[in-house]
């Protein structure tokens, strides 16, 4: 057992302690070896480090002066357009050697720009800034989720609003020692109704061990039809990712997937879809194609997610997991609907034979026009989000009956998403705003120890360029963000009328500070304010549209320790 | 490479050993992506545990998706994270006793149990998870001081220990 020195005066850990608690340090230090000799063995970890090790560094970028980027941008592609050498690596040793390098690397280039701390400089310096001066508008609270009532004793989690209607709000919650539920409200929060949820089993006869995990989406054509995932575990978790896969099938179509079977017989795990059109008071089976979940990014051992769905005209997009043998297979197929998401069917058939599935996808607005972004087999699995490899754009301008190969995003340690597509007049080509991190890898150490970045591309996906952080506060940790999540943990960004991209930053320094939002458009310098802060910390933001309900309008979720508010921020207010 | 087993361990501390795996691995991907940030070589373990340790802590505030296990504690708040709960899922020493003694780690203040299951089950020394918590190891060491005299308590009259979700500070 360790007793380590403890710095003091030469003494052990044990010695500088009072007499009367050495016997317990003694104690807990061996449990500790205990503890550790019934440890898992690492070898999923080690290989890892081995898929790792088959790329030479981990990315990095340079980071030029103003000068040099904006000449740098006119004659080099982006970043992701230069794959970077192999060195066959296939050890942690030489992970970490090749991280070594590259940090040497780093420093170097640093000093040769001369920004020794300096974030990426200016990337697109193709036309003057757009500063808009100080936002006069005020943030309005909208609605505010807390411990009080109601939902009275209900563990929190954040709220998902219906961008149809952004009063209405669903919420999954839970008691500390009970099984998750839903419920919503369409006040904006006054008041709340419990879900009544299908295929749960009743909470006196789950195993201690056993419970379901909920996931949900809102469509965005609908306030009130909602999409539910019921994953009901009749034993521990780590059961499900083992055995094999059983169908239940009625009138010869798969209903759902088992998932394994405890070994005396019997389904421990099963996974179910549901749908509604009324809000959560009723409930049918979801019409996939293939047993699986509406969404992306699903672990076998870590329940299921139900991901973005996403508009365009009267039809929805969304991606599907289908369920294999092993459990789910991220991050899934595209899949779109035509009856409001009663059925889907899937568009990809053309990806299919290039052996990608696809990691994420944006519809163009008012128009045909879809993109997908693909990975290829083979990824490190982690909620779906650590894969390494490159990812390839594809363009659809028939609603997904044909695709063509438009680009490739290498570097990308992790999967790439698709912040906007948005649809720019006089038939140019969409612009198309990329961010190579998944949402899950936020907040990743030290504020700014790994600062995130947004890609552009004006040619569909061709070629890439880094959008400028001149303009954002020094302080600001990049999030990356998922479009078409209005108001869930996931988005952090928006898009207006213009085509600016909104993120939210810390104008101020300091934990605890609030989040003012900031924008920016293809062909801008810098980013500029367009809003005063708001209540704290923004977990996600929804642009409104302008339209007969009203102006152009920013909604935001703001997250503290026990509650979150919704705000929403209208320009020309003061 | 040496610091997998660490990294390991303190990943099975803090999200528990059914998802020790996945964290540590996840782990890894960040240092590696995050290579260029490292400016010291000789901090290496140090940072590699440091992002495990807020890997961990952003794992059990549920920023991972919009989902909870029912076997897992819920939290009274989305920025208070629990820990795993030290259990009989690994090895159980011999002491007698061994249950009651986890069992009263459980029941410790966050604070206070952080630094217990970082120290003598992540086997991690004052000076790492002083750095990984942001606080001086001088602190650290308060908090084991403190932990082991709440501990020796409880353990002495081992019918008042509380149960564990419902421990003080509000977990």
């Amino acid at each position: 057992m360790a007793d380590n020195h403890d710095g003091l005066n030469g003494r052990t850990e044990t010695e500088s302690l009072p007499p009367e608690l050495r016997a317990l340090h003694q104690q807990i230090l061996a449990d500790g070896v205990a503890w550790r000799a019934g440890l898992p063995s690492g070898e999923r970890v080690a290989r890892a480090v081995s898929a790792l090790g088959d790329r030479a560094s981990p990315p990095v970028r340079p980071r030029p002066t103003m000068e040099i980027a904006a000449s740098a941008a006119s004659r080099a592609p982006s970043p992701y357009s230069h794959p970077l050498s192999r060195g066959g690596l296939s050890s942690l040793g030489a992970l970490l050697a090749a991280a070594l390098v590259v940090t040497l690397m780093g420093v170097l280039l640093n000093a040769m720009a001369g920004h020794p701390t300096s974030r990426p400089g200016a990337h697109l310096a193709t036309a003057t800034a757009a500063a808009t001066g100080t936002p006069t508008g005020q943030w309005v609270s909208i609605a505010r989720y807390d411990s009080g009532p109601p939902p009275s004793g209900l563990a929190l989690f954040v709220p998902i609003v219906a961008s149809g209607d952004p009063r209405v709000a669903y919420l999954i919650a839970g008691k500390p020692d009970g099984p998750p539920e839903i419920r919503r409200t369409d006040d904006g929060g006054t008041t709340w109704h419990l879900l009544t949820l299908p295929g749960v089993p009743d909470p006196q006869v789950i195993p201690p061990q056993g419970g379901y995990n909920l996931g949900l989406a809102v469509s965005p054509l609908d306030a009130r039809v909602v999409f539910l995932a019921v994953e009901v575990i009749q034993h521990a978790t780590p059961i499900c990712a083992g055995g094999s896969t059983g169908l239940a099938r009625q009138g010869g179509r798969p209903l759902y997937s088992s998932l394994g079977f405890a070994s005396g017989g019997g389904v421990v795990c099963s996974l179910r879809s549901y749908y509604s059109t009324d809000g959560g008071n009723s409930w049918h089976d979801l019409r996939l194609p293939v047993p699986g979940v509406l969404g992306s990014g699903t672990a076998t051992t870590d329940g299921v997610t139900v991901g973005v769905v996403r508009a365009q005209g009267t039809r929805l997009y969304a991606l599907v997991s289908p369920l294999q043998n092993e459990g789910f297979s991220p991050p899934g197929r595209l899949a779109t609907s035509v009856d409001g998401g009663a059925s889907w069917e899937f568009i990809d058939a053309a990806l299919s034979p290039q052996s990608q599935t696809v990691a994420d996808y944006l519809p163009v607005p008012n128009s045909a026009t879809l993109f997908a972004l693909t990975s290829p087999p083979g990824y490190v699995s982690f909620h779906g989000s650590s894969w390494i490899g490159h990812q390839e754009v594809w363009r659809s301008d028939d609603g997904g009956g044909s695709w063509r190969h438009v680009g490739t995003l290498s570097y990308a340690s992790t999967p790439s998403v698709l912040v906007a597509a948005i649809r720019r007049p006089n038939g140019a080509q969409p612009l198309l705003y990329a961010e190579p991190s998944a949402p899950a890898l936020r907040d990743v150490g030290a504020p700014g120890m790994m600062p995130h970045d947004l890609h552009v591309s004006a040619d569909s996906g061709h070629t890439w360029q880094a959008a400028p952080t001149d303009g954002t506060p020094a302080s600001a940790v990049w999030e990356s963000s998922v479009p078409g999540v209005p108001v869930s943990e996931r988005g952090t960004s928006g898009v207006l009328a213009d085509g600016s991209i909104v993120m939210p930053f810390a104008p101020n320094s300091g934990s605890g500070s609030a989040d003012a939002l900031y924008a920016w458009k293809f062909g801008d310098s810098a980013w500029h304010q367009v809003s005063p802060p708001a209540g704290g910390r923004v977990c996600s933001v929804l642009v409104a549209p302008s339209g007969p309900g009203g102006p152009e309008a920013m909604w935001v979720t703001v997250c503290s320790a026990n509650a979150v508010a919704v705000e929403r921020y209208t320009f020309g207010l003061s | 490479m040496p610091y997998v087993p660490a990294v390991l361990r303190v990943t099975a501390a803090l999200v528990g050993t059914a998802d020790a795996e996945d964290a540590a691995q996840e782990t890894i991907v960040r240092a590696w992506q995050a290579a260029p940030t490292l400016r010291d070589e000789g901090a290496l373990r140090s940072w590699l545990l440091q992002i495990a340790v807020n890997l961990c802590r952003d794992w059990q505030r549920g920023r991972f998706g919009t989902r909870q296990r029912l076997n897992e504690p819920l939290l009274a708040s989305s920025d208070v994270e629990d820990l795993a709960l030290i259990g009989s899922d690994a090895g159980t020493s011999d002491h007698t006793g061994a249950l009651d003694l986890r069992r009263a780690i459980n029941t410790l203040e966050h604070d206070l149990r952080l630094v217990v299951v970082l120290r003598y089950y992540a086997e991690m020394d004052a000076t790492e998870v002083g750095a990984a918590l942001g606080v001086p190891a001088a602190t650290v060491r308060t908090r084991l001081r403190r932990a082991l005299m709440v501990l020796r308590d409880r353990l002495s009259a081992p019918h008042d220990l509380p149960t564990a979700g419902t421990a003080e500070g509000g977990q």
